[in-house]
């Protein structure tokens, strides 16, 4: 499960790279997309390692409600993208998510028994806000505060 | 890691490397997705997300 999340990581990173000249909203909707394929990648890796008992029961329901909640505010980051007309607009759409992103990796750090599946579940919720936290930066809207996480 | 738990991994990662690539590829050749079609390509995945979380959660 590891290894999936550095390579979703590493391909995401080289689609961001591989398209500069892209509109800046483009890149925004396309760094949702990335973020939906990583938590597609995940999702599937994490039930096929409880499937396989190495990830304890516990462990497996909080990530499955932590899953829940990042598809649902994926889903409304979509809606708040759609809806906004502005490169601002965007960076609020995004920073929520962040938000969400952070409070989930933060009760996970002290939720998950399991070390695997701690280190794991910390890796992809890396990967996805390290998504945000760049397109943000190529936004040139990076806020003081998301800047010092 | 168990052969079958590493075969399960990779089968599930394949289309998920063609997709990215297929964006690439779209990206060089200066093809690029409407914002609405690539959102709506997000909402799919999210949907997907919540369906099986579900699905995990009430079996």
């Amino acid at each position: 499960m590891r290894s999936i999340a550095i390579m979703c990581a590493v391909l995401v990173t080289a689609m961001l790279t591989g398209c500069p000249s892209s509109a800046n909203r483009q890149q925004v909707a396309q760094a949702v997309d990335n973020i939906s394929i990583i938590l597609v990648g995940f999702e599937n890796a994490e039930v096929a390692a409880h499937d396989a008992k190495l990830i304890p029961d516990d462990d497996h329901t909080f990530i499955q409600h932590s899953m829940l909640t990042l598809g649902q505010a994926g889903k409304a980051a979509d809606v708040c993208i759609k809806n906004s007309a502005t490169p601002q607009g965007d960076v609020s759409c995004i920073d929520t998510v962040v938000t969400t992103v952070d409070q989930i990796n933060a009760t996970g750090g002290t939720y998950l028994k399991s070390a695997k599946a701690k280190s794991d579940f910390q890796i992809a919720m890396s990967s996805v806000k390290t998504v945000l936290v760049s397109i943000e930066a190529v936004l040139g809207q990076t806020s003081v505060q998301v800047a010092g996480r | 890691m168990d052969p079958i738990v590493l075969a399960n991994l990779l089968a599930q990662l394949l289309p998920l490397g063609i997709q990215v690539y297929t964006q690439i590829q779209q990206a060089n050749s200066g093809t690029v997705k409407p914002i609405e079609e690539i959102l709506a390509n997000a909402d799919v995945n999210f949907d997907s997300v919540i369906a099986a979380a579900q699905k995990q959660l009430n079996p």
